[in-house]
């Protein structure tokens, strides 16, 4: 039973990389705004954060991508299901663009 | 206007700390502090308190990931639910005034602190026969025996609809929603602590964008607020997690239960105030 079982977590080396890039950059942008702002360049440290919280918010979003890739063999329900989440994340999208 | 983002970078750090050391996560403390303390708009403080518990997410997750820890097959199930349930939360918060929305986080910061108190741990549900119906099993190693641990999650269906409540929580108040879905998935689910937290972890990333989004479009993310919450948050909950081992866990959640409660009562005060 134990093997059965430990089989259960396929190899996350995707997701891991998707998470720790994708937090990785926006961090360093955030801290970059900050920096900026603390400069007085209010418009460039809009520009930064702006593409800082996009990054942020992709971040999840590439994950997803990662483990539907690495699930979708040992783990077909799994892999559709992070398959529907980001069909939700675009409806989350479409939404906002729609009540702007 | 820079004082206020250095104190908004400091009450980040000492709530992502105290969050990620009493393990309820940073928004729960910081959302108060930004209103209570530097008279941010409440929208505003929900909008970059889902950003810092995004980061939190992505962070903490990378690592849980690597450590074994999370139960993806959980995990990608409930959160259908709390991603859907965090667009209706971040919807229905652009209708709500700020006045509604003080007091239902007064509400829930004293619901939380009666949950810490109680402080209810089970361990996973035993494997006795095969899954029935929507039933998972999995295991895990862990760290502290070095050994594998063995679990079926039970009542998925009635957990995905407990999510969904979770999701709609976080959008609504820029919490992380773990204080729902920890529980849950443990007590209901039958799913060990440490399993249930970190599966937890790594669902609030993608339940919190699915609410931020909105959110943006009604322009109620504050870019010069955003970076010295976003940096703090990531600091605060790194030396938490280095904390974690060094201080007193039982007397942090007293202080953390008293916090929380006069919390509480300065955010309905401000409802009845006006």
């Amino acid at each position: 039973m134990s093997n059965r079982l430990r089989r259960d977590r396929p190899d996350a080396r995707r997701t891991v990389v998707a998470l720790s890039a994708g937090t990785l950059i926006a961090v360093v942008a955030f801290a970059g705004s900050f920096v900026v702002r603390i400069a007085a360049q209010t418009a460039l440290a809009d520009e930064i954060g702006t593409f800082a919280v996009l990054a942020l918010l992709a971040t999840p979003a590439v994950a997803l991508v990662a483990s539907a890739i690495e699930l979708r063999h040992a783990q077909r329900v799994a892999a559709l299901m992070a398959v529907l989440v980001l069909l939700i994340l675009a409806a989350a999208t479409v939404l906002a663009l729609l009540t702007r | 206007m820079l004082t206020i983002e250095l104190l908004a970078l400091l009450c980040a750090a000492g709530a992502g700390t105290f969050g990620a050391v009493v393990g309820v996560g940073g928004g729960i403390i910081l959302v108060p502090l930004l209103t209570l303390f530097l008279g941010i708009p409440v929208h505003v403080a929900v909008a970059v308190s889902l950003l810092g518990v995004i980061a939190v997410s992505t962070t903490a997750s990378a690592s849980y990931l690597d450590g074994g820890f999370v139960d993806r097959r959980v995990g990608l199930t409930l959160l259908v639910a709390t991603a859907a349930g965090g667009i209706v939360g971040g919807y229905i918060a652009g209708y709500l005034d700020a006045r509604v929305i003080s007091a239902l986080f007064g509400v829930v910061l004293v619901l939380v602190a009666i949950q810490m108190l109680r402080g209810r741990r089970v361990s996973g549900t035993e494997i006795t026969g095969d899954p029935e119906g929507l039933e998972f099993d999995s295991s895990y190693v862990e760290p502290t025996t070095g050994t594998e641990v063995a679990y079926r999650a039970r009542r998925i269906g009635l957990g995905g609809f407990v999510s969904l409540f979770a999701g709609a929580l976080s959008g609504l108040l820029g919490v992380g929603g773990g204080i729902v879905n920890v529980p849950t998935m443990n007590v209901l689910m039958g799913i060990p602590i440490r399993v249930a937290a970190t599966t937890s972890t790594y669902m609030l990333g993608a339940t919190a964008a699915a609410s931020t989004v909105l959110y943006l479009s009604r322009g109620e993310v504050d870019f010069a607020l955003a970076a010295p919450v976003v940096i703090g948050v990531f600091i605060g909950g790194r030396l938490g997690v280095a904390f974690q081992r060094r201080v007193p866990q039982q007397a942090l959640i007293l202080v953390f239960v008293a916090l929380s409660l006069f919390f509480a009562v300065q955010m309905l005060l401000r409802v009845v105030n006006g």
